[in-house]
């Protein structure tokens, strides 16, 4: 499996739990309604979908469920299904705060959290419901009949583009932006070729920079539908798309990077490569007990140098989480390129190490599997390459977070979000200005209760199973930590904290495939702890979390 | 001139102590009146009875001829909230119920269903009117209040600590487009024009009281006089007929002080009605044309300043002898 794949089975974690997390933001963030009980949403949204789509309930079978419209056209698809499971959920968040809203923060939160809990209990329970305490299975997620996509039909080719759209869509709108602060490289020259040409001429007639990228995308999934139904060239796509991705990412990178000085880069990489060196013993060496005493120890010596470093040097302290930052991309950099071509280069195949880089740098393909395109490349031999669902389901979830990122912060950058915020400072103020508090903490809970709805339906497409334990209270406190880490109140530090959460899961499950199986498990619970005490620091050293609270200083409008 | 604000016989009691005992005063409209009188003589407490704050346990408060807890209905949206609220649940208990009879054959299916609909309706009903039995006697709407024109500062400025200068004063104006959340995504427009008038208007209202170098600061940096400053604007972007003042000058300096005192006269000249509680004497004595004074909880003297620096009882009570 190529890193690739890693890489999007985390990104679909990201995108449902950062609709999860943003759904929280609003009640919590922006309201300052803690809601302890958000993951209640969260359950009923995922059972709502799932039983949607099912079909009807087989009596012969050990399942019990109680709707099951599956096999009535319109109605038993996933979009009615999520569209139900969010108008359902934002209802329920609605009748909720009825009786609830009117008690004070911890007393609101632990009632929210008797009433998940109820949510959870009932699911478990209620056996004709949706299969009692067993797991409720037996559907699929959206179109994933069509994988493995055969090439040269027209289905097959449609499912492609769509996915073609959404990264050539994000990569151009991205695209646009960084060319405007950098003149060394001929980024315009580039921009003007992937926008088709439309960057430069149409840019007036389309308006915003967004639409250029929408109608650029929509060029590009249509040409790309046609080279695929014309020749099947599902790898001079899926290249071309992967290339220019990773143009975009290589560019962020550089320009989030630039004001370093010399010193401060070494310092990142230094502090990445630390990192490196430090998980070395756990492939190294023989016995489990010298490889994680040698890791903690040298873990240790990196803490403690990196916190020497932050109080004894005034230049490190002044960027201080930039050097963080780079050494994580420095990190993820060798991981995600050298080390996948270690173990070929050890054997000395060079068509080996070539593939496994070629595979990891076209990461828009799934490579080797038994379904697909064959293709012969001349120095890495035969590959067969296809279009995987993962990657489809990607597309779909980062629309749909993309859609719900801009609803709602069109709903919290204007009057509407001010009088939030006021109600997260002080009530009363908000009373002796005419307003009713009542009116928008109602809202403000059926926004975040209808969001945490989505999350559940997207859970349940990922998941393709559910039990309750999907409601268990973990998950409103992972969505609570995501919320802490990247910004109280702040929709991008919500994303950015999903993407940290995930991303040290992901890591930490790669580290523990280098413990034996018996301690596999120990290592994996361990993560929990590690997670609560990072919890504290954040909470210790920048209670704001990572990018702060959102300054709204000059309103909508205002430039 | 017409009586704006009246008051009869108001009464509160906290347990044993007995705050406001029988006051009866009124304000007249275009004036400003100053209510002083030695700590503990209810003068807050009435503050926040005629500002809605708390409700008077005897007695009434009129404000136009209205009495306040008329005013102080449920509004609209709520009363849409808890409609809604109370349909869908009826209709849900209703439905589940005539799923459920549907097992029984028609007659027994359409009874069920009847006999779930009336529950659900029944059970809403009740507990409607659990709610409007209790919070008719603990929670009052002042926000009501403000919005037919009557607002209220407080005593200990209660800024947004967290937003900024500009923003606190953006937040008072009243019905703006904005605050509707269907707006925010349906009249993206409508609600851009609207703001940008607010903002000026705020920009304006700041310049007045000199706060406009502080403007993108947070409203938690601002020193104390400041925040007395900044609350008076935004009570002002209301553009209210009655403006309930809690101590406006404590913590202000002198000069601000004249300043702030030459506004609220200008402002009573364009026909806002001010009621003022204040420990300067000078600055009430010269602010104010007419003034109660309170003690005990009731009202002892009302009349023009010069008449009360001369009442025997007055100088017993409060002011001292010089």
């Amino acid at each position: 499996m190529a890193v690739s794949d890693v890489v999007v089975s985390f990104a679909l974690l990201v995108a449902i739990y950062g609709v999860l997390s943003l759904g929280l933001n609003v009640k919590f963030g922006h309201t300052g309604l803690l809601d302890f009980g958000h993951v209640g949403f969260f359950l009923v949204g995922a059972y709502t979908s799932a039983l949607f789509v099912l079909p009807p309930d087989d009596p012969a079978d050990f399942t019990n469920y109680v709707i099951g419209f599956g096999e009535i056209p319109l109605v038993g698809t996933w979009a009615f299904g999520i569209i139900v499971a969010t108008i359902l959920t934002g209802v329920i968040g609605g009748l909720v705060a009825l009786p609830t809203i009117r008690l004070r923060e911890d007393y609101l939160a632990i009632t929210l959290l008797g009433i998940s809990v109820i949510f959870q209990r009932v699911v478990q329970s209620e056996s004709w419901l949706a299969n009692g305490p067993d797991a409720l299975r037996g559907y699929s997620p959206p179109f994933q009949g069509l994988f493995p996509i055969e090439p040269g039909t027209l289905v097959g080719a449609v499912a492609f583009s769509v996915v073609v759209f959404v990264v050539w869509a994000v990569a151009t709108a991205a695209l646009s932006l960084q060319r405007e602060n950098d003149s060394r490289l001929p980024l315009d020259r580039i921009y003007a070729v992937t926008t088709f040409g439309l960057g430069t001429r149409a840019a007036g007639v389309l308006g915003s920079r967004f639409a250029v990228a929408g109608v650029a995308g929509l060029i590009a999934a249509v040409i790309s539908a046609a080279l695929l139904l014309a020749a099947s060239l599902v790898l001079l796509v899926g290249a071309l798309v992967s290339v220019y991705g990773w143009l975009v990412v290589l560019v962020a990178i550089g320009q989030h990077y630039a004001d370093l000085d010399r010193r401060e880069l070494a310092l990142g990489v230094g502090f990445g490569t630390g990192l490196l060196v430090a998980l070395l013993p756990l492939p190294i060496a023989d016995r489990i007990s010298v490889s994680i005493v040698g890791t903690l120890a040298l873990l240790g010596a990196l803490v403690y140098a990196y916190y020497h470093a932050i109080t004894s040097y005034e230049w490190v302290a002044d960027v201080k989480l930039t050097v963080v930052g780079l050494g994580a991309v420095w990190f993820v950099g060798i991981w995600y390129v050298l080390l996948p071509i270690l173990g070929p280069l050890g054997s000395g195949s060079l068509s080996g190490v070539l593939g496994t880089l070629f595979r990891n740098v076209v990461w828009f393909l799934q490579f080797g599997s038994s379904a697909g395109i064959g293709y012969s490349i001349a120095v890495i031999g035969d590959v067969t390459v296809q279009l995987d669902y993962s990657r489809f389901q990607l597309a779909l979830f980062l629309l749909s977070l993309g859609a719900l990122y801009t609803v709602l912060e069109a709903a919290v950058q204007s009057p509407f979000g001010r009088v939030l915020r006021a109600i997260r400072n002080d009530e009363a103020v908000v009373k002796s200005l005419g307003k009713d508090p009542f009116v928008y903490k109602v809202q403000s809970m059926v926004i975040g209760s209808a969001l945490g709805g989505f999350a559940g339906a997207m859970w349940a497409m990922y998941s393709q199973g559910l039990t309750f334990r999907t409601g268990a209270p973990e998950t409103t406190f992972i969505a609570l930590l995501i919320v802490f880490v990247g910004g109280v109140g702040n929709n991008k530090g919500v994303l950015l904290g999903a993407v940290l959460y995930w991303g040290f899961q992901q890591a930490t499950t790669q580290l523990a495939g280098f413990f034996p199986p018996a301690l596999r498990v120990n290592v994996l619970a361990f993560r929990l702890v590690v997670v609560g005490v990072l919890f504290l620091i954040v909470l210790y050293y920048m209670p704001d979390g990572l990018l702060g609270r959102e300054e709204y200083s000059s309103g909508v409008g205002d430039s | 001139m017409t009586t704006v604000l009246e008051v009869e016989g108001l009464e509160k009691h906290y347990g044993g102590i007995t705050a406001v005992d029988g006051a009866t005063f009124g304000i007249e409209e275009g004036s400003i009146t100053g209510l002083i009188g030695p700590n503990g003589a209810g003068k807050t407490t009435t503050f926040n009875l005629i500002s809605g704050f708390e409700e008077p346990d005897g007695g009434t408060v009129r404000f136009r001829g209205e009495d306040l807890q008329d005013l102080m209905e449920p509004s609209r949206d709520e009363r849409v909230i808890w409609g809604g609220a109370s349909a869908i649940t009826a209709g849900t208990i209703g439905g589940i119920a005539g799923v459920a009879g549907l097992g029984l054959g028609t007659v027994g299916g359409l009874g069920t269903l009847a006999v779930g609909a009336g529950l659900g309706a029944g059970f809403y009903a009740g507990q409607e009117r659990v709610r409007q039995a209790r919070e008719g006697h603990t929670n009052s709407r002042p926000y009501m209040l403000a919005r037919e024109g009557l607002v209220r500062t407080f005593q200990i400025t209660r800024e947004l600590t967290e937003m900024t200068v500009l923003e606190n004063l953006m937040l008072a104006p009243q019905g703006q487009a904005g605050e509707n959340l269907a707006n925010t995504w349906l009249r993206r427009d409508l609600m851009e024009r609207e703001e940008a008038e607010v903002r000026e208007q705020a920009r304006e209202m700041l310049e007045l009281l000199e706060l406009d170098h502080v403007s993108d600061e947070r409203a938690g940096n601002l020193s104390g006089g400041q925040r007395k400053l900044l609350e008076l604007g935004r009570v002002l972007m209301i553009e209210p007929e009655v403006i309930l003042l809690d101590e406006p000058v404590a913590g202000v300096n002198p000069s601000l002080t004249r300043k702030l005192m030459d506004r609220i006269e200008t402002l009573r000249d364009e026909g806002y009605t001010f009621c003022i509680v204040e420990h300067d004497m000078e600055v009430i004595m010269n602010l104010s044309d007419t003034i109660i004074v309170m003690s005990e909880g009731d009202v002892l003297v009302e009349g023009e300043p010069e008449a009360i620096q001369e009442d025997e009882a007055v100088i017993d009570a409060y002011l001292g002898v010089d």
